[in-house]
């Protein structure tokens, strides 16, 4: 079995780097044969996923020169391999019609070529058993999502953004290197395999752990590590801003299981730092994302409070770990692997959604959309039912990974001490991000549009509504029949043999045939009722007239005001800048009211602390007058420190 | 005794280079110490074999010879030969050399050597030439001073190579020689086209090229 294995996984990689050449010959046929190709490597992966969970063992893969032990895919890496391409090859046939040849004559073709690359490089990332290798596809990650946020050239803001971005990649991938550093050291070489016998030795392990943490982090977007994140999702290219979203993001949360799996028997801190990270993102990645008034913005905050739903999943595996509970350990990473796929599932939809929406009315601000579910009903729905997959509402694939933490937690309040903020948060969470999403849903496909929109086009066409469509079902399937994806769980558990026995930790899940049998009932209950309802007639009126004699479009509740009361009631830690309108007399003048919320780790911390080391630098600028003589001083200078130093010390 | 001798020679010269600002000077001296380093390597090795004579010659030809003649042809395009205005004149430059000799003395008196008298001086002169070199650099303005600051330090270098004479491979030496002559010859080339660009070889004018 593992030469298919391995050769369909080569296809896949080589497939997927490849799938944007073509466009550079044939444009017409290149925009068909990218998506085409990528979507040909994901079905090989696929396939070889399959067979790695079906074998249970891991499959090593020669290189070329180097011999093997540089790749190797096991359950882990298979789980992971699926949104890896899954993803992309949506989007790119989401691309087709989004950033077509005709409006993007000059990137098109660069857009496909380095989504194939980025999925490739992301399949190497997972696949790697070797320092080097892993390093060599996050860096290739990296570049590949800076090129694709870059899509649009001309934009101001996506450089900006990019800007942000490859710096905060880089202060990353330096970290990794270190981490590696470490671990490598001691004559262990930079393979995997010696990783698990360097993790027990807490002198390597201290060092290594916060250097791997901050690396995965920054790349996986947890608070504060999240700087970057906002507005390279914003200002990339929607379909883009998916991959980004549901998957690059991943390779953080990958780098944070595979030290799991490297660390069998992790210090019990370990979990209160997944925890702290987990919870601080998660709560406080919703509350921003509530003060967001750009659709896609809002949407970037939601993925750092999904990846803190994952790392509260992984703060409960790593508890269990420690305290040696093997129902802990299952439960938690059961609901962070699922939770990964399963926010790559629903945030790609919302994104690809959005797209639909910015591509129709040629705006990002939600107060200037509104009624937009009317003009275009299918992505509306799509939109709908994805935002109930992300505040966990059953019967959807949101609430099948989130009730997996929820019990781990549970089931860790007897000797886990922090177990209860991981419930607490879990459940904050779930209801900021109900408040967000209606607000979200409400303000731009209910209701009247507000402003006259010039060029409205009708429905998204048919290429950008089928992946949509697909992402929706995925969704669904796994949210109403979730024993469905139990058993590859097991499987890519299977990697985390050596700490516990994955069979134990079943016992909560023979709650799935159960809760797939309510919905089964409840559905057969409510879509006739569902049915009769949408056959009675409506009328169309205003949603909001307040009992006002004339009301326009402008008197509906806009974001800001929705969520007003409830940033409001966070503005102890949101800290929003508001100013309120000025309302005398019968007759008020015009006034504006504004309300601002603003990043607090960007605004207040990084940016007054890179203003400093700016105004510093500028200070010490004579240091430098250009003169080659003073240099040299400074060089002799420095060799003389050097060896007195060098000799006192030795 | 004769080791002895070239070494002080050498140190002397390293003060009249300081002490002067005609850049025809420095050539001069230059040239001589590339002799007076052919010389000492004659004197220190205990067997002449063949390739210590070649070594010699080698040496003489490209230190005392090659690498002055090519300085002079850059220097032939030039209207002004002299350093008109160092970051640090003659007087304080030649105060320097002696502390940085002193200093030179003291510290090869300290060092755990192997073995002898002569040791020491050797180590007193490579040091103090290195430090004359770098003198050099730093304190004048000219291009070709710098280049000649850098063939200081290297002769420098040279002569610290003296101490390990019975072992060091011909190979290295004559990789080094090589390196400088290269070096320097590129740099007559780029003195000579700064000249024709600029009009003007001093280093201070180059700063005008930051950023």
């Amino acid at each position: 079995m593992a030469p298919v294995i391995e050769g369909c996984l080569w296809a896949a990689l080589l497939g997927a780097a490849l799938s944007g050449v073509p466009g550079y010959w044939d444009r017409r046929r290149g925009a068909l044969l990218g998506p085409l190709i990528l979507s040909l490597s994901a079905a090989s992966a696929l396939v070889a996923a399959a067979l790695v969970w079906g074998s249970g063992a891991p499959v090593a893969l020669a290189l070329p020169i180097a011999g093997a032990g540089f790749l190797r895919c096991d359950g882990l890496s298979a789980w992971f391999l699926v949104p890896v391409f899954l993803l992309p090859a949506l989007s790119a046939w989401y691309g087709k019609a989004y950033w077509d040849e005709d409006h993007h004559p000059e990137s098109a073709r660069r857009v496909r070529l380095w989504l194939g690359i980025l999925a490739a490089s992301m399949a190497l990332i997972v696949l790697a058993h070797h320092a080097v290798v892993f390093l060599t596809g996050w860096e290739l990650a990296a570049l590949a999502s800076w090129f694709l946020l870059n899509g649009d050239e001309s934009s101001e803001e996506a450089r900006r953004a990019g800007w942000l971005y490859l710096a905060a990649a880089h202060v990353g991938t330096l970290a990794l290197m270190a981490g590696f550093c470490v671990l490598g050291g001691g004559g262990a070489g930079l393979g995997f395999d010696a990783y698990p016998a360097r993790w027990a030795d807490s002198a390597v392990a201290f060092p290594a752990f916060c250097l791997l943490a901050l690396a995965f982090g920054i790349k996986a977007g947890a608070i504060p590590g999240h700087i970057w994140l906002p507005s390279a999702h914003a200002a990339a290219p929607s379909h883009i801003s998916a991959v980004m979203s549901g998957i690059v993001i991943k390779m953080g949360i990958y780098g944070f299981f595979r030290m799991i799996q490297w660390a069998p028997h992790p210090p019990l801190w370990w979990s209160g730092v997944f925890l702290a990270l987990g919870s601080l993102s998660g709560i406080w990645g919703v509350a921003l994302a509530l003060g967001q008034h750009d659709l896609k913005r809002l949407l970037a905050y939601h993925s750092v409070e999904n990846i803190g739903i994952i790392l509260l999943g992984i703060a409960v595996a790593a508890a269990g770990l420690s305290l040696g509970r093997p129902a802990l350990v299952a439960l938690g990473l059961a609901g962070g692997l699922l939770h990964t796929w399963n926010h790559g599932l629903f945030k790609s939809l919302l994104f690809l959604a959005a797209g639909a929406v910015i591509r129709a009315t040629g705006t990002r601000e939600m107060d200037r959309l509104g009624g937009v579910g009317r003009l275009m009903p299918v992505t509306g729905f799509l939109f709908a039912l994805g935002a109930a997959a992300i505040c966990g509402l059953p019967p959807l694939n949101g609430f099948a990974s989130e009730i997996l933490v929820y019990l781990g937690a549970f089931k860790g309040l007897a000797d886990w001490p922090w177990a209860g903020a991981v419930v607490a948060s879990l459940a904050l969470i779930g209801a900021l991000a109900l408040a967000c999403f209606t607000k979200v849903v409400g303000t731009v496909f209910l209701g009247n549009p507000r402003v006259a929109s010039p060029h409205i086009a009708g429905e998204a066409p048919r290429t950008m509504r089928w992946p949509m469509a697909a992402l929706a079902g995925f969704c669904l399937a796994i949210g109403l029949a979730p024993s469905l994806v139990v058993p590859l769980l097991k499987a890519s558990m299977g990697a985390f043999a050596p700490g516990f026995d994955a069979a134990h930790g079943l016992a909560s899940w023979s709650g799935f045939p159960m809760m797939s049998l309510l919905y089964a009932v409840l559905l057969a209950v409510l879509l006739p009722l569902l049915w009769l309802l949408a056959r009675t007639r409506r009328r169309a009126e205003v949603t909001w007239d307040c009992g006002y004699a004339q009301p326009s479009a402008r008197v509906q509740y806009t974001a800001v005001s929705y969520a007003d009361g409830l940033v409001r009631n966070l503005r102890w830690f949101l800290w929003p800048e508001r100013s309120k309108p000025k309302v005398e007399g019968i007759f008020p003048a015009s006034s504006r009211g504004v309300v601002r919320v603003t990043d607090l780790v960007m605004e207040r911390g990084l940016a007054p602390i890179a203003n400093g080391v700016l105004w510093i630098t500028h200070r010490l600028r004579f240091l430098q007058p250009g003169r080659i003589q003073l240099y040299l001083i400074y060089m002799a200078a420095t060799l003389i420190f050097t060896l007195f130093w060098a000799s006192s010390h030795g | 005794m004769t080791v002895s001798l070239l070494l002080a020679v050498l140190m002397i010269s390293n003060f009249f280079v300081a002490a002067s600002n005609d850049l025809r000077k420095y050539i001069q001296f230059s040239a001589l110490q590339g002799w007076l380093l052919a010389a000492l390597l004659l004197a220190v090795h205990h067997h002449l074999h063949w390739y210590v004579l070649a070594m010699v010659a080698i040496t003489a030809l490209v230190k005392g010879w090659v690498i002055p003649r090519l300085l002079r042809r850059a220097l032939d395009g030039q209207s002004v030969t002299r350093e008109r205005s160092p970051y640090l004149g003659p007087t304080a430059s030649v105060l320097v050399c002696a502390v940085g000799t002193g200093f030179s003395l003291l510290v090869s008196g300290m060092m755990p050597l192997p073995n002898s008298h002569a040791a020491s001086l050797i180590v007193a002169t490579a040091l103090a030439t290195v430090f004359n070199g770098f003198l050099l650099l730093v304190s004048r303005r000219k291009a070709l001073t710098q280049v000649i600051g850098y063939l200081g330090l290297e002769n420098g270098i040279f002569i610290f190579g003296m101490l390990v004479v019975e072992d060091a491979p011909l190979l290295v030496e004559s990789a080094m020689l090589l390196d400088l002559v290269v070096g320097i010859f590129v740099m007559g080339i780029v003195i000579n086209h700064i000249q024709n660009a600029f009009s003007s070889t001093d280093t201070s004018r180059l700063s005008n090229l930051k950023e």
